[in-house]
């Protein structure tokens, strides 16, 4: 230790010291000069012995120095450039490892930022541990959670003792129209309190946030702006302050901008504009709309808090049984707010990714230990020639230490590259931002796992083999594998498995993908152009003037070349529907807590002829279903079958979101809300009955049939629109097929991860295959030799190999079949329904995982079929 | 490297053993590389050839393992040289090495003369 020190002491104080041992040597040659001299030589000659007498001083000053420093500085760096000579020599091996390790630390990086970003980081708000949402739920209806009317949240609020502050918004995001400042733009908003700001602890970029003032009824209007979304507009957060911006032809003041990175409720919101309770909304407890954040006093705990408002939701199921009867209160952790199937995929493709990584840290292990054992007959000749031990290993710790940085530099490239793709399954219910950091926590594990691993594999082996001295290394190659090939198979063997596995999970997501694509959605998507005019109220707000506008575009519309129909609806499918409303049949039906729930749409007639729903019974709406005219419905035959199984529902009444209707026809049923999971009910008006519905549900959304490549005729009808009202903004136009297509966007990002996962592993265990087959070959030359040489077949030598090769993939194989099923089981959630254990996907994985097996052992068995007999013999 | 003339004659040190030489010269008092040196030719009669590229080095290991300290002074005939000094551990390795050294000459002598 002391040495140590004083060596570290001479590596700082280096000049000094060289100075130091000048002065002495110096000092040394006038003392023998000195002692010359009283010799009685002249001064001339004195200095000349004393020279010649003393030696090289250079020499002696180096031999010196050496004796103070890490003689390790210099010998490292000799090392490096070995090392490096080294892996330039060997560049197969080379690029074998540094992909290797490269893919596992890239893979589990990545993988390891998004569960980071999405499980583990705290959530972006001040104290994020205590921030709750607050849902209502109907566990009796099976709804575990759903959104609360304003006036059961001002109970909550009033009632529970255990928050700091709650917050309420609205559940949904709005589109709206921002002009005034540019070409009009179509914004997603955020409708929330003044409480959320206090609640989340957020303060503004820029201006203030909501105060309790903006939560009055007539207040003036205000608008909060994103961060981008103000540095878009106005170039400058502080500029914006004070600026009026159009939200739907209405002019708002903008009194601040949000910080970067502020996601609430979600990352799609970009502006938030305030919630204010008018009386129609206090009117109604069956208006389900809100959600609630909330924040915990400190001293409350969970299930203190739960707790309390248990008890108030069994006051307010007392107190107001009609609309509260069932109704519960779920405290949830903010965290909470993505769905089981989210965190499930993250969870999914961390395991993946981990998965990914043991295979690169197996193929790595393998590689590396082929290596030590070739070279132990370099390392043989280099002891027997007198190399040091400790310096042996110095340089092959050196070596290992050089692949895993590269490895490990590539790696972090990798990951860097992959974590936008991964970014892709960040849920967008989260309040975070869409992408992660790359995180170097898990950088640094993964590059200690690599580390660990080819410090084991690589210098493990061949520091045994120098410590032994072996000799026999220097005579020959020593072909008994024995041991060290027997654990090298158990590794190829693990490899294999990894990969079955990894194949299996994605063979199962690419099933269930299949699935949803293959689930009818009631309605025909082709040739179906889609946009919206969101009428502005209350320009809109009388029937006439709606009726107007829609005949006017509609009848443009059908006048253009190859539109086979048009129709104006509320909300088109998949993108939004209504709230979910109790169906009640005079009757039949009267309790509304029992009622089966139906989506509400107002249609123009052509609707169901646009999108190709079927007529089951009965008529469609028409043009004779004005307002003079009886007040009728056509319902979907899941809701006929429910109200009025085996019975003509013609004529029938019923009753639904406080409309009273005759019923006049039943259409087939459609997916309104989502592919995945059944469907609710549908209940569709006459366009021109809105009665005293809000105007909110005014159709709204232009749907036109047409021959082929709909979209040209996008500009077509934005003439005509404008020609019908110069004023309105158009905006989404989409192909319905890309909008139903979208619905399964999110399966095919997460197949393509786990998809790329499983080609990777393959790949590796290929890779892992072909090395220790190679290196079997090599080891039985002699062997092989002989054989031939005693008459064997080609063939038989090649079949020897491959027979051994395949083995080794199928026992990997059966290892799989029955982990791949645990796996398979845990993210059954995932699988919409496709069998844990399909067989076909089973045997899909393992037919790939033996063909990549038989591409990994081809090539060696190959080389040992031609091993040529007289020089392999020879050679001994 | 040394100028000595005839230098088969003279003994080469083993390696290891000047190290121990100088601590030997250094119990007598504090000395320069120069006395050192000087100090072990006329001690062993003229027999140790001490090379100055193997002085210094083995002063810079005593040095290092803290047997010896070093320090400028001037020489009695006012010249500034280095002085190295024993440590009371370099003190107690003289007393170990000179022990390990003597049982090893016994040995060897037993050993020479059993052959003889």
């Amino acid at each position: 230790m002391r040495e140590w020190w004083s060596k570290l002491r001479a590596v700082l104080t280096r000049d000094s010291l060289d100075e130091d041992l000048r002065a002495e040597v110096d000092a040394h040659l006038q003392m023998e000069m000195d002692a010359n001299l009283d010799r009685g030589m002249t001064p001339k000659d004195a200095l000349e012995a004393a020279r010649r007498n003393f030696g090289n001083p250079t020499i002696i000053q180096e031999s010196s120095r050496e004796a103070w420093m890490f003689h390790g500085l210099e010998t490292l760096l000799q090392d490096v450039r070995y090392g490096l000579r080294i892996l330039r020599r060997s560049p197969g091996f080379a690029l074998t490892a540094l992909s290797v390790i490269g893919l596992g630390i890239g893979a589990t990086t990545a993988a390891f930022t998004l569960l980071d970003h999405v499980l583990l980081r705290p959530l972006p708000f001040a104290h994020p541990a205590r921030l709750v949402t607050l849902y209502q739920t109907e566990l009796a209806n099976g709804v575990p959670r759903t959104q609360t009317s304003p006036p059961n949240f001002l109970d909550w609020r009033a009632m529970s003792k255990s928050f700091d502050s709650m917050g309420a918004y609205i559940s949904i995001l709005f589109s709206v129209n921002l002009s005034g400042h540019g070409s009009p733009v179509r914004l997603d908003s955020a409708v929330v309190n003044s409480d959320v700001f206090k609640t989340l602890g957020v303060r503004p970029a820029a201006g203030r946030v909501f105060t309790a003032q903006d939560d009055r009824v007539g207040a003036a209007n205000v608008v909060l702006l994103g961060n981008n979304l103000a540095i878009a507009l106005f170039g400058d957060t502080a500029r914006a302050v004070g600026q009026i911006v159009s939200l739907d032809n209405q002019a708002h003041t903008v009194i601040g901008v949000m910080p970067p990175g502020f996601a609430f409720p979600s990352r799609h919101a970009q502006l938030w504009v305030p919630l204010r309770f008018s009386p129609a909304l206090l009117s109604s407890r069956s208006n389900h709309i809100l959600f609630a954040v909330a924040r915990l006093r400190p001293e409350v705990s969970m299930q203190q808090a739960r707790a309390d408002m248990d008890v108030i939701a069994g006051q307010l199921q007392r107190a107001y049984p009609k609309d509260n009867a069932h109704s519960g209160i779920a405290v949830v952790d903010l965290r909470d707010m993505m769905s089981p199937q989210s965190r499930l995929l993250v969870l999914a493709v961390f395991g993946a990714a981990f998965c990914l990584m043991l295979i690169a840290c197996t193929n790595l292990a393998n590689l590396l230990f082929a290596r030590a054992r070739v070279r132990r007959q370099e390392i043989a000749v280099r002891i027997a020639i007198g190399a040091a031990h400790e310096r042996l290993l110095r340089q092959l710790l050196t070596e290992s230490l050089i692949v895993a940085i590269l490895g490990g530099a590539l790696g972090l490239l990798m990951a860097v590259i992959a974590t936008p793709l991964l970014a892709r399954l960040v849920p967008a219910a989260l309040p975070i931002g869409a992408t992660p950091e790359v995180d170097w926590r898990m950088f640094g594990f993964a590059a200690a796992v690599t580390l660990s691993t080819s410090l084991a594999f690589g210098v493990g082996p061949a520091l045994q083999s120098c410590r032994h001295a072996d000799l026999q290394a220097l005579r020959f190659r020593s072909p008994n594998g024995g041991r060290t090939d027997r654990l090298r198979a158990v590794l190829v063997l693990a490899e294999v498995a990894g990969t079955v596995v990894l194949l299996v999970g994605a063979g199962l997501l690419v099933k269930a993908l299949w699935r949803v694509q293959a689930v009818d959605p009631g309605f025909r998507t082709e040739g179906v152009l889609t946009l919206r005019t969101a009428l502005p109220m209350p320009k809109y707000s009388a029937p006439t003037a709606r009726r107007d506008f829609y005949s006017r575009v509609l009848t443009g519309a059908r006048g253009l070349p190859g539109v086979a129909s048009a129709a104006y609806v509320s909300y088109q499918p998949m993108e939004f529907a209504s709230g979910r409303f109790a169906v009640t049949a005079p009757g039949v039906v009267d309790d509304p807590l029992s009622a089966p729930k139906a989506i509400i749409h107002f249609v123009t007639p052509d609707f169901f002829a646009t999108l190709g729903i079927p007529l089951r019974r009965g008529r469609y709406v028409s043009d004779h279903d004005d307002e003079t005219a009886p007040f009728v419905a056509v319902i979907s035959e899941s809701l006929s079958q429910r109200l009025w199984p085996g019975q003509d529902p013609i004529g029938r009444r019923l009753n639904v979101a406080g409309l009273d209707r005759t019923v006049v026809g039943v259409a087939g049923d459609i997916a309104v809300r989502r592919l995945e999971g059944e469907s609710d009910a549908q209940i569709y008006f006459p366009s021109e009955q809105l009665g005293t519905t809000s105007t909110y549900y005014a159709p709204k959304d232009l749907v036109i049939r047409a021959s082929d490549t709909p979209l040209v005729l996008a500009p077509a009808l934005t003439k005509i629109i404008h020609e019908a009202d110069p004023e309105q903004a158009v905006s989404d136009v989409r192909l319905l097929e890309d909008i139903v297509a979208s619905q399964t966007a999110p399966r095919r990002d997460q197949l393509l991860v786990l998809g790329i996962f499983a080609a990777i592993a393959s790949l590796l265990a290929a890779v892992g295959i072909h090395g220790l087959l190679s290196f079997t070959v090599l080891a039985r030359t002699h062997e092989v030799g002989v054989r031939v040489a005693l008459g064997a077949a080609r063939s038989t030598i090649l079949r020897m190999f491959l027979r051994q090769g395949l083995a080794l993939g199928a026992a990997g194989v059966v290892v799989a079949v029955p982990l791949a099923y645990v796996v398979a089981r845990g993210m059954k959630a995932l699988l919409f329904g496709v069998e844990p254990g399909d067989p076909l996907i089973y045997g899909f994985a393992a037919l790939l995982a033996m063909v990549m097996t038989l591409a990994g052992s081809l090539r060696p068995a190959l080389r040992a079929s031609i091993i040529d007999p007289a020089i392999t013999i020879r050679t001994e | 490297m040394s100028t000595v003339d005839n230098l088969s004659d003279r003994l080469e040190l083993l390696q290891g053993t000047l190290e121990v030489l100088i601590l030997r010269s250094l119990a007598l008092g504090p000395n320069h590389a120069y006395g050192i040196s000087q100090f072990l030719r006329q001690e062993s009669d003229h027999e140790f050839l001490v090379d100055n590229g193997s002085l210094y080095p083995a002063l810079q290991r005593l040095l290092q393992r803290g047997w010896i300290v070093a320090q400028w002074k001037t020489s009695p005939n006012a010249r500034r040289a280095k002085y190295y000094r024993l440590t009371p551990a370099g003190r107690k390795q003289l007393v170990v090495a000179t022990s390990k050294w003597q049982r090893f000459v016994e040995a060897m002598g037993r050993v020479l003369a059993s052959a003889r």
